[in-house]
């Protein structure tokens, strides 16, 4: 009888998930996407807008403020002009950028967790934006699991303004990059962290230098 | 239903085995389980384990032969560090990657053994089923699968008692054990070797 209930209670047991225990640091996951019609077509495109906001996907009342945001765009910024493009600012109303690029984070949301997702939908685009204001696609493909730690993640994104398609009556810009830099927004070496995790986004997309074949 | 389906399953050889054991005695082996991935199973965790146990009751059906079940319980581990990854067509995801694998064999055993005595090698085979959970983690993150996979597992060995009439040996054996693919998850095979604690009944 002892053999029975422990043969039969071997299939009821939990699994064992020996040496799981990580510094915060390993923890940090960075997950980048592009739209693959462009892939070839960032060389031809050198100019690009940044607002100096890091924007906060959370909107409601008890969102925690994003910190090092001057971090975060400078990181971005220098990770740019390594790949040979420039940036310009809103006061350079002559040139039109190629590329607008947003910074945006969010804490304490498990919305992130579809970064892990194979195969990221790019049937979505900024639902509005204005004056290169924010406007958040509302939509996330189905997430087939997740950790209940996802928190703190930054993402960039990358459209061009020029580029627009109508999707439900919305019109869109379709993302052309976009990077997930998941929970570097908490924790404990958060600069570290940030910065290792944007030079890592872009190291990552070799396909975004401008003089590349 | 599925669960339900396969405990019927595990119980039913277990009544096989017991009622096999009511007819002239067996053994009971408690060993400790060694297993080395193999084929496409080394893609996903190449790194040896030493994480693993079974429970097996034989009882004899004539001099050579006898019939039982097995359960067991082996874990792969295997750390990758910090690794860079494509994901789909046009994603790329760096992460510190573990993998694991757990499996739980339950099957129906059989043995021939070549001569009876304090030394007694034998060959055999288990059918049954394999339950086999993978984790795939990325930092916290992690995809999984898990399924019942049918399972063959034919073994050689020998079972070498500690004098000429003890009751207690050794157990050793090689075996092959391979979890056929299923709708969702791949095929897993791997080498186990395993040694324990033979208790003759």
């Amino acid at each position: 009888m002892l053999a029975a209930a422990l043969l039969l209670g071997l299939t009821f047991l939990a699994s064992c998930y020996p040496d799981d225990s990580l510094s915060i640091s390993e923890t940090d996951v960075v997950f980048t996407n592009y739209y693959d019609s462009v892939h070839d077509l960032f060389k031809n495109y050198t100019l690009y807008y940044m607002p100096d906001t890091v924007y906060n996907i959370d909107t409601s009342k008890n969102a925690k403020k994003i910190e090092n945001q001057a971090l975060i765009l400078s990181d971005i910024a220098s990770n740019m002009a390594n790949m040979g493009y420039t940036r310009i600012t809103n006061q350079d109303t002559t040139v039109t950028p190629h590329l607008v690029l947003l910074a945006s984070g969010i804490i304490n949301n498990k919305v992130s967790v579809y970064y892990w997702y194979p195969y990221y939908g790019w049937n979505w685009g900024w639902g509005y934006w204005n004056d290169y204001g924010w406007g958040y696609p509302g939509y996330y493909p189905p997430v087939p699991y997740y950790s209940s730690y996802t928190t703190g993640t930054l993402r960039i994104e990358m459209f061009n303004p020029d580029d627009t398609r109508i999707v439900k009556s919305d019109t869109i810009h379709p993302v052309y990059w976009t990077a997930g830099i998941n929970r570097v927004l908490e924790g404990s070496s958060i600069t570290d962290r940030i910065t290792k995790g944007i030079n890592q986004a872009f190291d990552q997309s070799p396909y975004l230098n401008t003089t590349a074949n | 239903m599925k669960r339900v389906k396969n405990i019927f399953v595990a119980a039913a050889m277990l009544f096989l085995s017991t009622t096999a054991f009511a007819q002239g005695g067996g053994m009971w082996n408690f060993d400790w389980n060694m297993a080395f991935p193999m084929g496409s199973t080394t893609d996903f965790v190449n790194q040896p384990t030493l994480r693993g146990f079974s429970l097996e009751g034989r009882g004899y059906v004539t001099d050579q032969i006898t019939i039982g079940g097995i359960a067991g319980w082996t874990v792969f581990y295997q750390n990758n560090g910090w690794t860079q990854e494509p994901v789909g067509e046009t994603g790329t995801i760096h992460g510190y990657q573990r993998r694991y694998l757990n499996v739980m064999p339950i099957m129906v055993t059989g043995h021939y053994y070549f001569s009876q005595g304090s030394i007694m090698p034998y060959i055999g085979a288990g059918l049954g089923t394999y339950y086999i959970e993978s984790r795939d983690f990325m930092g916290l993150y992690y995809t999984q699968g898990k399924d019942w996979h049918f399972g063959v597992a034919p073994e050689a060995g020998v079972v070498m008692y500690l004098g000429s009439s003890s009751n207690t040996g050794i157990n050793l054996n090689f075996k092959y054990n391979m979890a056929a693919k299923t709708k969702n998850e791949d095929t897993y095979s791997w080498l186990g070797i395993n040694i324990g604690i033979t208790y003759l009944f």
